[in-house]
């Protein structure tokens, strides 16, 4: 078994004149979930439909489970499940009937795992699809993947119609599913869900890589928010190698700090008296915001 | 496996062919169509049965059967329905009557079908599931070749059989299918048969290569509906003019296999050759192509990675993404209202209907000067018997026919607004539901005027050229605009059902509009009262330059459309939106 279960290289994708996929790497360790993180249109779900051999890759490589997914995408399917972010349905048929339509096809359902999974997500089958909400739409794929016990899950923005009860035994099923060894590409744009699940996290950006690695080592190369109530001696904090943006509103003071550079400045702020403290890494909120930040900024410095 | 093989390349263009899961697929496709394939059976045979049975009693006087034959000798029926070699007899007289009808309402609604469970399930997004399963790349193409080759083919037999059945004694062989034994008769039923299963087979052929080739199901029906007007419009000049140009059209093949007459076997298998080439190319253009996208009109792609407007600090990234993109980024004022957005999202199905309503009324004005000649070699026939005659009971009513399908297809698109979800985000803007409606229904009511122009003024001008008489251009334009009530009525018809019953409402539309094309042919065999043929709106319509002009059919007619169209806002206002 190949050492990783996703791997991407230099992908290209163009629709006519329009660039979707610039160049883009991703990797997915066997056994691990990759968040996958972008804006709206940064080609995760391009991405994703070529990982599925639905779409051809115009440049670049990729390789699924140790297959090409263009050439060998039926022998792929049988190893992996998807769920993709806008989930569209048969509307005459009930969730219960599309379900099974989706497990035959994939090798077979166990109808235990697909009644857990229906409890589970509380999900009607016996409804027919047009009768169904966004969320419950979405819950038809998600039982049907997460009843399966495919290697490789495929999950597109799966839970984006989803109550947070809901999200909650998602999360539960995708531990599971890394518990029992088994890889997850997880595209997402709830940050809490992917900061809970993911062992690396992959950005991307205009089709094009920005960062992969995991939330340590993106906290590594992030500053740490430390927020304090000092009486006095806040400016002599401001010399310090390390710290950034520091801002005193009365005994109120909020500065960043290099994760390098945290054990100095923590040892000299207790020598200040600080009447509170809290450091908090960066959450991957901010760290995605930053490497835009960062972005727009050398796009708009590079325009003049 | 080496790792270059597994790696995907530029290079490697094809996807490796796969039936996978095919059996299961096909069950799928059948359980999702059963109801509709029931139908096809029931309507195609069913008329069968009903028009052989009708013609049996109703010619039983073989005065009544030489009036037939002389109007099946007409000019006007010989475009309508092409040559029949044999009408001297029940079965000749059924062939007749219902073959060209019969086939082409196969065809087409295989063609229907093939789109719906091909492009239709791309479109909806519906696809994509599917294939991320070990689905074979093949095998909805499959699945969907499969169960619509079954359905013709079994409609093939059941036609034979039904009419088989009517050959049971050698005494009466002779005055059903002008044969002398059984066998032979029986031998005619089933080469009529295989003549259904052989445009069936055409409907296959041609379904599985416009989904391939088209960006979306509109665009594949109307292009299928497009190939199959040319072959009809061949068969039509063929016949006329008695050339082989006949044989040039797929149509023609599987006309002249000549049931009780010549039984030629071999067209069919020309017909079966050409549906199975035309599947394979299919097949080949599947294995190349992007799911959802399309080859020969690029433009259509899944969820287009377009810039979307994103919020906060997003906001930078776009600008770039729009840049590189030729589609609009505003709004023109046009499109801004409610009328404008009509015109747009029916830009598409006015320039396929445009093209179609010129070519077709171009042709058909040098067909008239063939006719016109036909006339002065052989007075015989009933039925139009002059210029005059031919264009206002044969030519015009079935141009404008086409545009009260337009007229129809038109206003249907009010529910796929709704259907589609985008009906409420815009009631929920400052537009109230009637003026949206009324809006919307202006664009259809326009658009059939621009359509009947478009014909009259083809018709007119292609007949003038050829017979050197432009003064027939001002009365064909006239009489073109007197089917305007007439579509309006099958418009008006739609709004009636959106405003009450909206999920029924396009189905029962295109019932309507079906009915008005099954009754205006073969609707005396289908004993039809007069009374009922005589108010339906084409029929009602004075069929001028033939008849002269009367306006109490148009001021009712309108009346009819206004009263529709009131009582179907009058619903659309009081119900939920959507439903």
């Amino acid at each position: 078994m190949p050492d990783n279960a996703i791997e991407v290289v230099g992908l290209v994708k163009r629709y006519g004149s329009v660039t979707a996929l610039d160049g883009l790497d991703l990797s997915v360790a066997t056994g691990q979930v990759t968040g996958f993180l972008g804006p709206n249109g940064a080609g995760k779900t391009t991405t994703i439909r070529i990982l599925l051999g639905l779409l051809k890759a115009d440049a670049g490589r990729a390789q699924v489970l140790g297959l090409n997914p263009w050439t060998d995408a039926v022998a792929l399917h049988r190893r992996l499940v998807y769920v993709p972010g806008d989930v569209a349905l048969w509307p005459n048929l009930t969730g219960g009937q599309i379900i099974d339509v989706l497990g035959r096809l994939s090798g077979g359902i166990e109808k235990s795992r697909k009644q857990e999974m229906l409890e589970r997500f509380q999900l009607d089958p016996t409804k027919k699809t047009r009768t169904y909400s966004k969320g419950n739409r979405q819950k038809v794929a998600l039982v049907a993947a997460l009843a399966s016990r495919a290697e490789l899950l495929l999950l597109d923005e799966p839970t984006s119609g989803l109550d947070p009860l809901m999200e909650g035994q998602f999360q539960e099923c995708i531990k599971q599913v890394k518990a029992e060894g088994r890889s997850v590409l997880l595209s997402s744009h709830i940050f809490a869900e992917v900061e809970s699940l993911a062992d690396t996290i992959c950005i991307i950006r205009e089709g094009h890589t920005i960062e992969q690695g995991t939330l340590a080592s993106m906290r590594h190369l992030n500053r740490t928010q430390v927020r304090t109530d000092l009486d006095s001696g806040a400016d002599t904090l401001r010399n310090l190698d390390g710290v950034h943006d520091l801002a005193v509103d009365g005994s109120h003071v909020t500065f960043s700090v290099e994760l390098s550079a945290l054990p100095s400045v923590l040892d000299r702020l207790s020598r200040l008296n600080p009447r509170s403290l809290a450091a908090n890494p960066p959450s991957l909120e901010e760290i995605f915001l930053s490497y835009y930040h960062t972005d727009v900024a050398k796009d708009q410095g590079s325009q003049k | 496996m080496s790792a270059t093989t597994a790696w995907t390349t530029p290079g490697a263009s094809a996807q490796r062919l796969s039936l996978a899961h095919l059996a299961t697929f096909t069950r799928f496709t059948v359980r999702r169509n059963w109801l509709r394939l029931v139908v096809w059976i029931l309507i195609i045979v069913g008329m069968l049965a009903f028009i052989f049975d009708y013609y049996k009693t109703l010619f039983v006087d073989p005065k009544a059967l030489q009036g037939f034959i002389d109007t099946v000798h007409s000019p006007s029926l010989l475009a309508m329905v092409g040559i029949i070699s044999n009408p001297e007899s029940i079965a000749g007289a059924t062939w007749c009557k219902y073959w060209m009808f019969g086939s082409l309402m196969l065809s087409i609604g295989i063609l229907f079908l093939m789109t719906r469970n091909l492009r239709g399930d791309e479109d909806q997004g519906r696809a994509e599931l599917m294939r991320s399963t070990p689905l074979g790349i093949h095998s909805r193409l499959g699945a969907s070749v499969i169960v619509m080759s079954a359905l013709s083919v079994l409609i093939g037999v059941l036609s034979a059989l039904v009419l088989s059945s009517f050959f049971t004694d050698a005494s009466t062989v002779g005055a059903l299918a002008s044969v002398s034994t059984v066998a032979q008769a029986s031998q005619g039923a089933w080469v009529f048969g295989m003549s259904f299963a052989a445009m069936g087979l055409l409907g296959v052929g041609v379904g599985a290569l416009v989904n391939e080739l088209c960006p979306s199901s509109g665009s594949a029906n109307g292009i299928g509906i497009g190939i199959f007007a040319v072959f009809y419009l061949i068969r039509m000049i063929g016949d006329l003019n008695s050339s082989a140009l006949g044989w040039v059209s797929p149509m023609g093949w599987a006309q002249k296999m000549d049931p009780w007459g010549a039984n030629r076997w071999w067209p069919l298998l020309a017909v079966v050759v050409l549906a199975v080439v035309l599947v394979v190319v299919a097949w080949v253009i599947q294995s190349r192509r992007d799911l959802g996208d399309s080859v020969v009109m690029r433009g259509h792609v899944p969820t287009p990675p377009a810039a979307e407007p994103t919020p906060g600090t997003y906001a930078a990234t776009a600008p770039k993404a729009a840049a590189s993109t030729s589609r609009a980024a505003s709004a023109s004022p046009i499109l801004t209202t409610v009328w404008g957005m009509g015109i747009r999202l029916q830009r598409g199905a006015f320039l396929g209907w445009g093209i179609g309503l010129i070519i077709f009324p171009l042709v058909l004005g040098t067909v008239i000067k063939s006719i016109r000649d036909l006339l002065t070699d052989t007075q015989i026939g009933t039925l139009a018997t002059t210029v005059d005659g031919v264009l206002g009971e044969l030519f015009i009513p079935l141009l404008a026919l086409a545009v009260g399908v337009f007229a129809a297809q038109s206003a249907t698109t009010l529910r796929t607004d709704e259907a589609h979800g985008v009906l409420e985000s815009q009631l929920a803007t400052g537009v109230g539901r009637v003026s949206w409606a009324l809006q919307r229904l202006a664009v259809t009511l326009v658009g059939t005027i621009v359509m009947l122009l478009l014909c009259g003024v083809c018709l007119g001008a292609s007949y003038g050229s050829y017979a050197n008489d432009m003064s027939k251009l001002p009365v064909i334009l006239g009489s073109f605009l007197v089917y305007i009530p007439a579509c309006c009525v099958l418009a008006s018809i739609f709004v009636l059902g959106f405003g009450w019953w909206p999920r029924f409402a396009v189905t029962v539309t295109w019932i309507v509009v079906g009915a008005l094309w099954v009754f205006l042919i073969i609707g005396i065999a289908l004993k039809i009262p007069q009374w009922v043929l005589d108010i339906m709106p084409f029929n009602a319509t004075p069929a001028v330059p033939a008849v002269p002009m009367t306006w109490t059919p148009l001021i009712v007619l309108t009346l009819v459309a206004a009263v529709f169209t009131v009582a179907g806002l009058i619903g659309f206002r009081r119900r939920n939106v959507p439903m």
